[in-house]
């Protein structure tokens, strides 16, 4: 069974997302700020990792810096899960390698749990 | 007429005492002599009075003229009255202890009254001139005289004299006494007014300074005064200008005087006491125009005798009877007929105190006269225009004091410059706004003083500042995107500029420039947009959150199983949850375009393919609006383009997704792409409700909808074609739309292909 690890510090979108995703048979964990994402990271080691970036204690970006660090966490899929929408924040993602880009509000959950499916696959 | 006292003695010197001094009104003593011998005069008469020590320096001398104000037969005590002045003379009199000597020399004055009292008489008299009149009044008072007499006096100052008062005293007392008191210059009418009975029946006296005098008898002999009615006399006043001609009995040094004659420049005659001429110098000669050999033996009356009896008569009394040199200006003729104005004076020749003759001096002052009229006339000139300039003058000193206030009162900062941008004014906003003193930037280059850069802190090229295309161009540049100058203490703020040329007689002799610092106004705007930002990432979490909920209910089990109805809400409520995402996507863009935060995020993209990714994402919607959608491209190679894909995306969506909107169903949407040489144009093209005239002014602004579009589709944010196209002018390219009601709308993107 597939891990994927969802950092996001919004209830509602952790809880849904999480029911979701169970329901679509994988395995989730969750963290409601980067450090503790980071922590359950690298100890858990998912497949995917889904990323918000306005987070408590360590951003989505620094949180995903470090993470690049580990020579595991290099490697690991990311999918950027965020509401921000700025090309400086977008760009700065995409020097750390991050599979996909995705602005919440801008898609279906359908489509997000597709690109999940198509990704793991 | 009675004789003159002073003709009797030749030895005119009295001794005296002083008997008292007292102040009897404001500035004014009466002073008190005793005289040691018999003193004989007639009321009117004067006398001079001589302090044997000055206490304080005069430089006119130790003696004054005085009139007598007392009367005859008081014994041999007279007073005078005077007014105080600075003079040492006056203050040594004044400061004389009872009883300290004096000498008294006179009586003078041929001034006296009649023997008859038949006739009226008329005194007129100029300011100090009153006080023969006083003790001839006095006089005529005491004794009764059933004589009727009217008193004309002229003052030249308003002060209110005291001898006012006696005359004022004396009406009471006097009933055949009136006087009239006026301030200026005496003239016919006054004297008429003044005098009840016919004027030929009276006997006139004129008393007062020479030119009242002169004056006042002219007037007199011009209304037909006879001049055996007329006696004047110029006084000398308690002021007493005049110093004492001569001492008499000084012996004369005779063969000094000839020599001194012969040589003198002037025109001088001697002549006996008869006034028979013995001897006239070379310079009379010239002047008059007869030889000596002609004068000798006539009297001077051979080139004068023009002026009138009364001036002759003064002549004669004052040096033959008083002894006293003789002063006047004289128009006389020449042999040659030709008339002149001479200052004539004539001098006492004495040995022993004997008389033996008049020495006369001439000297023409015709041209002196024109000389001085022309003067006077160039000086009245000069005044005129003086008096001109200065009302000028006034008025432009009030003009210049207005516009410094005025431009003072401004409270933007304002900057004149010559037309090498050199500094000639800067007003006092200015100075602050730049922190340098105005000394400190006169004269200097205002783009060396100030530097300019853009908000990216490039400064701007010289010849691209405002200031200088004002003066090579002569443009007015009003700037509207923010530029920032740079203060004497390095720090930067932003500021608005208006620079316009100063034009004068067709050339450009410099350039004015108005600024104003903005600093809060763009604070203003910063947190105007951050809040617009910041409430828009707020409402997008928990949109995003009704979103993807509603998403997931829609999809569960008990949905599909509920009423149709049921579902339509959902629909209804997963629709508007979509426009006020896209709403707030619309505001954040715009506030990025505000906060000029849209960062290009460039990345090489080939444009076909993105635009096909667009329009394949887009079908779904034409397809419900039964439009048809298309793409053509009509060039074959289309280079790739260097682009922020995310904001480019937007444009394009938004222009379709416009397009769309304001379609008719059944009709045709087209988007092409094509190139000019170093152009990429892409279209897009409906045949739908089309903008009208005025509406196509307002349609890039911000918020604006037409009122068609908003009866179309009233949901609209009226934002998407301010952000297409600050967008496509953030690239450097164009934004241009041709449109006509009823017919539709073709949105033209034209971009660079060298992107940076």
């Amino acid at each position: 069974m597939k891990k994927i690890l969802i950092i996001e510090d919004e209830s509602a979108y952790l809880k849904l997302l999480h029911e979701q995703l169970t329901l679509a048979d994988y395995e989730v964990l969750d963290a409601e700020n980067g450090e503790e994402g980071l922590n359950l990271a690298l100890t858990a080691q998912p497949d995917l990792i889904l990323l918000d970036i306005l987070l408590p204690k360590l951003s989505g970006l620094e949180m995903l810096k470090a993470l690049r660090k580990n020579a595991w966490g290099e490697k690991v899929l990311v999918f950027i899960l965020s509401n921000v929408n700025e090309s400086k924040e977008i760009s700065e993602a995409m020097n750390y390698n991050v599979s996909k880009y995705l602005v919440k509000s801008e898609m279906k959950l359908e489509d997000l749990l597709m690109s999940i499916k198509v990704c793991l696959k | 007429m009675t004789s003159p006292t002073a003709a009797n003695g030749q030895n005119l010197a009295k001794k005296g005492t002083i008997a008292s001094v007292k102040k009897i009104a404001q500035q004014t003593f009466e002073v008190a002599v005793k005289l040691s011998e018999d003193f004989n005069f007639t009321p009117g008469q004067y006398i001079w009075l001589m302090l044997p020590k000055l206490k304080y320096p005069d430089p006119k001398g130790d003696r004054r003229a005085f009139s007598i104000c007392s009367l005859p037969g008081k014994d041999n005590l007279i007073t005078l009255i005077f007014r105080t002045s600075d003079s040492g003379y006056k203050r040594t009199l004044l400061e004389l202890p009872k009883d300290s000597p004096v000498d008294v020399i006179g009586p003078f004055g041929f001034f006296a009254l009649p023997k008859t009292n038949d006739k009226p008489l008329v005194f007129i008299a100029g300011g100090t001139g009153v006080t023969p009149v006083l003790s001839m009044l006095d006089f005529l008072t005491e004794h009764q005289s059933p004589q009727n007499v009217s008193l004309l006096l002229s003052n030249t100052s308003h002060e209110r004299s005291f001898y006012l008062d006696r005359l004022e005293k004396i009406q009471k007392i006097n009933r055949h006494f009136s006087f009239a008191h006026k301030i200026g210059q005496i003239d016919w009418d006054f004297i008429q007014n003044n005098t009840a009975s016919k004027n030929n029946q009276c006997l006139w006296y004129i008393v007062g300074p020479q030119q009242m005098v002169i004056a006042v008898t002219k007037i007199l002999l011009d209304h037909g005064v006879a001049a055996d009615q007329l006696y004047f006399d110029q006084h000398f006043g308690f002021a007493g200008d005049g110093s004492f001609p001569q001492k008499a009995g000084e012996p004369m040094d005779l063969e000094g005087f000839k020599f001194a004659v012969d040589s003198s420049p002037n025109h001088i005659v001697v002549t006996d006491v008869n006034g028979v001429i013995k001897y006239a110098n070379s310079i009379a000669e010239k002047i008059t125009g007869f030889k000596v050999s002609e004068m000798i033996g006539e009297t001077p009356r051979l080139w004068g005798g023009l002026m009138d009896k009364g001036f002759y008569e003064n002549l004669w009394q004052t040096i033959k009877v008083k002894r006293q040199p003789f002063t006047a200006e004289i128009q006389n003729r020449r042999k040659s007929g030709e008339l002149y104005v001479a200052s004539l004076q004539i001098s006492l020749l004495e040995q022993q105190g004997n008389l033996l003759g008049f020495v006369a001096t001439e000297e023409d002052v015709s041209s002196r006269i024109l000389l001085e009229q022309d003067l006077n006339n160039a000086l009245l000139a000069a005044q005129n225009v003086l008096d001109d300039l200065e009302i000028e003058k006034n008025a432009l000193l009030l003009a210049n004091a207005k516009d410094t206030a005025m431009l003072a009162s401004i409270g933007d900062g304002i900057v004149a410059t010559d037309q090498n941008a050199r500094v000639i004014f800067i007003n006092e906003a200015c100075e602050k706004l730049i922190g340098w003193k105005k000394e400190e930037v006169f004269g200097k280059s205002w783009i060396e003083v100030v530097p300019m850069d853009d908000e990216d802190g490039n400064t701007i090229p010289d010849d691209k500042r405002p200031i200088m295309q004002a003066i090579s161009q002569r443009k007015t540049t009003t700037t509207t995107t923010t530029y920032y100058f740079t203060r004497k203490d390095k720090t930067r703020f932003p500021v608005t500029v208006t620079a316009t040329p100063i034009i004068l007689n067709g050339g450009v002799i410099g350039a004015i420039g108005i600024y104003r610092d903005i600093t809060t106004e763009k604070e203003i705007d910063k947190a105007k947009s951050e809040f617009v930002s910041l409430a828009s990432h707020q409402l997008r979490t928990p949109l995003g959150i009704i979103k993807w909920y509603l998403e997931a209910l829609q999809n569960d089990n008990y949905f599909k199983n509920a009423p149709t109805d049921t579902r339509k809400y959902f629909d209804e409520i997963y629709s508007s949850t979509e426009r006020v995402l896209s709403l707030v996507r619309d505001l954040l863009s715009v506030s990025r375009i505000d906060q000029g935060k849209v960062k290009n995020v460039p990345k090489p993209i080939f444009l076909t393919q993105t635009i096909e990714e667009i329009i394949d994402q887009m079908q779904i919607v034409a397809r419900n609006k039964k439009v048809t959608l298309r793409l053509t491209i009509e060039d074959s190679v289309i280079p790739p383009i260097t682009i922020d894909i995310l904001r480019f995306h937007e444009a394009i969506e938004n222009l379709i997704t416009n397009a769309l909107e304001y379609s008719l169903p059944e009709s045709l949407v087209e988007v092409t792409l094509t190139k000019n040489d170093d152009t990429l144009l892409i279209s897009v093209k409906d045949t739908g409700l089309g903008i009208s005239k005025a509406d196509l002014k307002l349609l890039f602004t911000k918020f604006f909808r037409s009122d068609e579009a908003i009866k179309h589709n009233p949901e609209g944010s009226g934002l998407g074609l301010y952000v297409v196209k600050s967008y496509v002018e953030g690239w450097g390219g164009k934004l241009a739309v041709q449109s006509e009601p009823g017919k539709g709308s073709t949105f033209t993107i034209s971009l660079p292909i060298k992107q940076v």
